[in-house]
């Protein structure tokens, strides 16, 4: 009697361990920066579909965009120097995107021509992508130290159309498969699962723990929530708010980059899977009021088995629909337990 | 000013009795500002220099050419009425708001641009108005954070220094696992001092400290700063309690409305009736 | 008025070297060319050339609600597309199955959309900016979701119309079909430059004018009468009609729609639209989807030839676009050549137009204000501790205390912002303990702020405009339709007296955050007298000030209690308050320590200790 709920869950649990990675991310870049990244599903698909090159031998599209970033980066750097007169400081700021620009070109070129073992593709697919974690950061955030979250909100859509179009140009329209880690099955009562499935479970549990330990028990963790909880404050203490930033930008951008992986050889991967998969990330940040990270991932875990759910008893077609409805009660709840009365956009 | 305020403010003045030994007498006219404040005893240059420092908050002048220097191991306080410029002084010595004009010399160096984050890794700390500490973490979190840029150098004598705070104050030690925002006001007060001390400030700056304590709490923050400053440290004091802090202090400087209207030994400052008009108004 | 002698204003309030004749026909001549163009193309113009057109047309109304929603009022919508599918769905349905006249089905579809927008409004407008964002995210996704599913209705991702066995009957003009671009573009143009004419008309008017105070705090705009949730809430609704008649437009000029209208696609590149255009600008509205219409045709050209394969690649350039918009060229197009242009002269000010009715007097027995036993913590602190105090009528008070005594609580407390976890606060006899700060401001308080509530890129004439808002009636439709311009004179007038009053009156139509921050407390002043209060309630209106500013102010406020004004304020400057106030209030650790006429609160030893502090062992 319970075998289809169970199935269901267990479903629902590796996807929803999927938007509970993005939903992590999403509440501590919130909480360090301010910024919404709408962007954030984008580094799902370009982590997947660069192995999915690196495999097939050819050289990914996003290590273009790594150089590209990169040089810009060089750029605004000496902007800035020319600006504040620090001329020592610039040759070193302009020289190491640079080399390391083309460090990341040879590296890849490298994977994509060696016939390396699969583990060591995803690893530096993962690597290139969460280099563009910092490189975002520099290029589109950085430069507007004090914009309103909205302004931020919208930069990120400009980023997300981007890195849509870019992924188009790169890999056209066609989904792309990846084998999963091993191959089998194991069966656990009704519930049948691929070994892909418990990968995928495992290991985002396993990165989840890892995550809870370093920003509860390590020092540049608690510096990272202190960031978060007050700026001024971490700044007298010696705390580089900036470098939090990019340092919780690029964690976030990691974690998609890792769920890219483990769910592509479940489910396939194209140009403009990895958007919903963001938004979904999105209902389980908001369910933790985009600043409580244990309630958004639980409550990501909640929108996985949710989903699965709806679309067995309810609707398949309607599946989306359901989850993005659970938003408004949240948002409801969430909305009069503030008490805020100043608003400032600009 | 009435002649009430002026009897009681001379009654407490002398009530202080002579100078204690230790502390020099100041260079200067009495009641003229001197840009210096004493040097002390073994004539290093000021460990803090502040040059012709000025501040403007959209439009407004809120700090003018300030000059004002603390020597190694002294106890230098800002008095001053609400709005005199205080805070603006020590936030822009230390960063936090942008400086319209002037220098600020660390031992000699200049430390103008350096932004608030680095100056901690110099040993410069400042506890601000509203302590700013982390609320959602614990005591000892708050604290360790504070001694975070040692850290990140690879001093690991950290828990010694934790040791020292919490037997400067056995208050934070009974509460180390303790949500910081939910101590009372004097407690958040004595964490956010803890957390300076953490870094093993050269130079501590504080801001209005006992700002909203009861005085009994004052007391006991006073007398960790008295030690503070006995134990070697320098200490730049900005304080609204001017009675208290010239008590305390080696040096003292009254501002208003962004100038320093007088620049004198503490004691003398707090027998000059020009403190007193300068709360109360004429 | 004592100190420097202000420049003789120019009659009409113009400056000297504001703006010139040419900056007027400049922009006139600019008017004629866009009227000429969008005349003249149905003559012109090829089949493709119209076709463009008439998409421009249409996006421009959905833009246009953009522009007022989050550009004027500052709410955020990543969802306005949505209501273009509903009114477009909803007509195309009710025409096709139901046999409604088109004409009529357009209406249907309008009336529709604003229905699920109000219920949708009633939800999310308490939201905070970017949870607002997400929260259109969320139903405009959800409103897409159930038009793709809903197939039996809405025919899904095949579409709905005359194609797929949905006859929809066209528009007709006295009996005639509307077919084909040439004819539709009339229709659309029409309906964009009616919109514009409504939507202008509004923006120069009282509801205009709370509108816009939305956008930087919706505490100064409550303080002065106005219902933020209610203008919220008519703005969203306003968008959401302008979306449905796009819809509607959509619906007619095809027969043919697909769920792709109503998607968040469509929703972002609406917004990339408003903000290439200008947020701020209702011709931006209009050059930005231009921009984005022509400069995606071309794209969608070139692209694929350059990528070697077909693809929307034209996201790309708008995703680097939308990113370098903000960061180098924030206000947007229209706004950044209207600066580049010669400056176009105000609207003069008709000095002759009559004052606005006084408020009526008001007379009480005992005191005008009353706080009893007053309390508020927050937290673990509390901030203010059975405060008790009065105000008499005519009386200026002075309230004091150290650094962090609950003063500006205190006030917030009276004005309604913040509610007291216990006791009473009564006006005129009244309690108003649990009213709300437009309720309060509407029987005769008027404030300024510790921390400026100002709009800086208005002017300040349009900044000390608002305070008239409880004292003048001009709805939305007298709005919309023009009807409200003899009041607005006269609120003009008025504003500009009160500019004069507090000495600002050199230049009414400098921006407002061109002026120092001491000149910008004065401009607050006049904004509280605007409302031509029983009560005025000061937040530290000296900070800032130069010496002569501040015997300027003593002279202002010393006037005004000849006048019969109540003052209440907050005050730092000793030798302001000690001059000003009949009686002063002592606060200290939320408490009240003292009260007494200045001479006995400055003998008052406690009050001594408290701010000269305690001997300290």
């Amino acid at each position: 009697m319970f075998d289809i709920p169970l199935i269901l869950l267990f479903e629902g649990l590796t996807n929803g361990a999927i938007y509970a990675l993005m939903a992590l991310g999403l509440v501590v870049l919130y909480a360090v920066t301010g910024v919404i990244n709408v962007a954030i599903g984008e580094f799902v698909m370009i982590s997947a579909l660069t192995v999915a090159s690196l495999r097939a031998g050819a050289v990914p599209g996003s290590v273009y965009l790594l150089v590209a970033g990169l040089l810009l980066w060089a750029v605004y750097d000496a902007l800035r120097f020319a600006r504040e007169r620090r001329a020592g400081r610039a040759a070193l700021g302009l020289a190491w995107p640079v080399v390391a620009a083309a460090a990341a070109y040879a590296a890849t070129l490298l994977a994509s021509r060696a016939a390396l073992p699969y583990v060591a593709h995803i690893a530096v697919a993962v690597a290139l992508t969460t280099a563009l974690g910092p490189v975002s950061y520099r290029v589109i955030i950085q430069p507007l130290p004090r914009a309103s979250a909205l302004v931020y909100l919208i930069m990120t859509i400009g980023l997300h159309l981007a890195l849509t179009g870019l992924g188009l140009a790169f890999w056209g329209p066609q989904p792309y498969t990846l084998p999963p880690f091993t191959s089998g099955r194991v069966r656990w009562g009704p519930v049948l699962l691929d070994h892909q499935d418990l990968w995928l479970l495992v290991l985002s549990a396993l990165l989840l723990v890892a995550l809870w330990w370093f920003l509860g028990r390590t020092l540049h963790g608690k510096a990272l929530r202190a960031a978060a909880v007050n700026k001024l404050g971490a700044r007298l203490s010696g705390i580089s708010v900036v470098r939090a930033g990019s340092a919780a930008f690029t964690l976030s951008v990691f974690l998609a980059a890792v769920a890219g992986v483990l769910i592509t050889p479940i489910t396939k991967m194209a140009y403009d899977f990895g958007f919903l998969i963001g938004l979904k990330g999105f209902v389980g940040a908001i369910i933790g009021g985009l600043s409580n990270p244990a309630v958004a991932v639980v409550g990501a875990l909640g929108v996985g088995v949710a989903e699965q759910f709806s679309a067995f008893y309810v609707s398949s077609a309607y599946k989306d629909v359901l989850v993005f409805l659970l938003i408004i009660p949240v948002l409801l709840v969430r909305s009069l337990q503030h008490v805020d009365f100043e608003e400032h956009v600009e | 000013m009435s002649a009430d305020v002026e009897t009681r403010v001379r009654a407490a003045a002398a009530a202080d009795g002579p100078a204690p030994a230790g502390r020099p007498a100041a260079a200067g006219a009495e009641g003229a500002p001197t840009a210096q404040a004493a040097p002390a005893a073994d004539g290093r240059p000021p460990l803090l220099a502040v040059e012709r420092l000025s501040v403007r908050y959209g439009g407004v002048q809120a700090l003018s050419e300030v000059d004002l220097s603390v020597g190694h191991g002294q106890l230098v306080t800002v008095i001053g009425a609400n709005g005199a410029g205080k805070s603006s002084l020590v936030n822009a010595i230390v960063g936090v708001v942008p400086k319209a004009g002037g220098r600020v010399l660390l031992d000699g160096e200049d430390v103008t641009q350096a932004t608030p984050e680095a100056l901690v890794g110099r040993g410069v700390v400042l506890v601000p108005e509203r302590r700013e500490l982390f609320a959602a973490l614990t005591v000892e979190d708050n604290l360790r954070l504070g001694a975070y840029r040692r850290y990140l150098r690879g001093d690991r004598d950290i828990r010694a220094s934790l040791d020292e705070v919490y037997a400067t104050f056995p208050q934070l030690a009974n509460r180390r696992r303790q949500l910081a925002g939910t101590m009372s006001g004097g407690e958040q007060q004595m964490l956010a001092i803890g957390r300076a001390m953490m870094a093993r400030p050269r130079l501590l700056l504080l801001d209005e400290p006992s700002l909203g304590l009861a005085p009994l709490i004052v007391e006991e923050i006073f007398r960790v700063v008295a030690a503070l400053r006995d134990a070697g440290a320098t200490v730049l004091l900005i304080e609204q309690n001017a009675r208290a802090a010239l008590r305390l202090a080696d040096h003292g400087y009254l501002l208003e409305t962004g100038n320093v209207l007088l620049s004198a030994p503490a004691a003398e400052l707090a027998r000059d009736e020009r403190v007193a008009s300068a709360y109360l108004g004429a | 008025m004592s100190g420097a002698a202000p420049q003789r204003t120019a009659p009409g309030g113009r400056a000297p070297g504001a703006g010139s004749a040419l900056g007027l026909w400049v922009r006139r001549g600019l008017l004629a060319a866009l009227v000429v163009v969008v005349a003249g193309l149905p003559f012109v113009a090829g089949p493709f050339g119209l076709r463009l057109a008439n998409l421009i047309g249409m996006y421009s109304l959905v833009v246009l609600g953009l522009v007022l929603l989050t550009g004027y009022a500052g709410l955020a919508s990543l969802g306005q597309a949505a209501f273009v599918g509903t009114g477009a769905y909803t007509a195309a349905i009710l025409a096709s199955r139901f046999g409604l006249s088109p004409w009529l089905s357009v209406v249907a579809g309008i009336v529709g959309s604003v229905f699920v927008a109000w219920l949708i409004g009633l939800i999310t407008l308490r939201l905070k900016g970017h949870f607002l964002a997400l929260a259109t995210l969320a139903w405009g996704l959800v409103i897409t979701g159930v038009l793709r599913n809903w197939i039996p209705v809405t025919g899904g991702n095949t579409g709905f119309g005359s194609a797929t066995g949905n006859r929809i009957p066209p528009l007709t003009f006295l009996g005639d079909p509307i077919r084909g671009d040439r004819e539709y573009y009339v229709l659309v143009w029409g309906a964009v430059l009616l919109t514009l004419w409504l939507v202008t008309n509004l923006m120069r008017s009282r509801v205009g004018r709370a509108i816009k105070s939305l956008r930087t705090g919706s505490i100064a705009a409550a303080s002065f009468g106005v219902d933020v949730q209610r203008v919220k809430m008519i703005t969203f609704l306003m968008a959401a009609a302008l979306a449905a008649l796009s819809g509607g437009l959509h619906t007619y000029r095809e027969l043919f729609i697909v769920p792709n209208l109503a998607s968040l696609n469509a929703s972002i590149d609406y917004l990339i639209m408003a903000v290439i255009g200008g947020l701020t600008s209702v011709w931006g509205a209009l050059a930005g989807t231009s921009v984005f219409v022509l400069l995606k045709e071309q794209l969608q050209q070139v692209l694929p030839r350059l990528v070697g394969r077909t693809g929307n690649y034209e996201i790309v350039a708008f995703g680097f676009i939308l990113i370098l918009v903000l960061q180098y060229a924030r206000r947007g197009l229209v706004p950044m050549v209207d600066s580049l242009l010669p400056r176009q002269p105000e609207r003069p000010v008709r000095e002759d137009a009559p004052p606005l009715p006084p408020r009526e007097r008001v007379s009480v027995a005992g005191p005008l204000l009353e706080l009893e036993a007053v309390t508020r913590s927050f937290g673990g602190l509390t901030a203010v501790n059975r405060l008790s105090f009065t105000v008499g009528q005519g009386e200026v008070v002075g309230l004091i205390g150290p650094n962090g005594a609950g003063k500006t609580t205190a006030f917030n407390l009276i004005t309604g912002v913040l509610w007291p976890d216990s006791g009473r606060v009564r006006f005129a006899g009244r309690d108003i303990t649990r009213l709300h700060p437009h309720q309060i401001a509407r029987l005769g308080l008027a404030r300024t702020f510790q921390h400026l509530n100002l709009s800086p890129s208005l002017s300040l004439l349009e900044n000390v405009a608002l305070g008239a808002y409880s004292r003048t009636r001009s709805g939305l439709w007298s709005g919309l339709l023009g009807l409200g311009r003899a009041e607005e004179e006269r609120v003009r007038a008025e504003a500009l007296r009160q500019l004069r009053r507090v000495g600002l009156g050199d230049d009414p139509f400098a921006r407002a955050d061109s002026l120092p921050l001491g000149k910008l407390r004065l401009l607050e002043v006049a904004r509280a007298l605007m409302a031509d209060p029983v009560l005025l309630l000061l937040d530290e209106p000296a900070a800032g000030l130069r010496r002569h500013e501040k015997e300027d102010l003593k002279a202002l406020v010393r006037r005004l209690r000849d006048e019969g004004v109540t003052v209440l304020l907050v005050e730092h400057d000793m030798d302001v308050v000690m001059d000003l106030a009949d009686r002063i209030v002592v606060m200290n650790h939320g408490e009240l320590l003292a009260s007494g006429t200045p001479a006995e609160v400055r003998r008052d030893p406690a009050v001594i200790e408290a701010y000269l502090g305690r001997e300290v062992a």
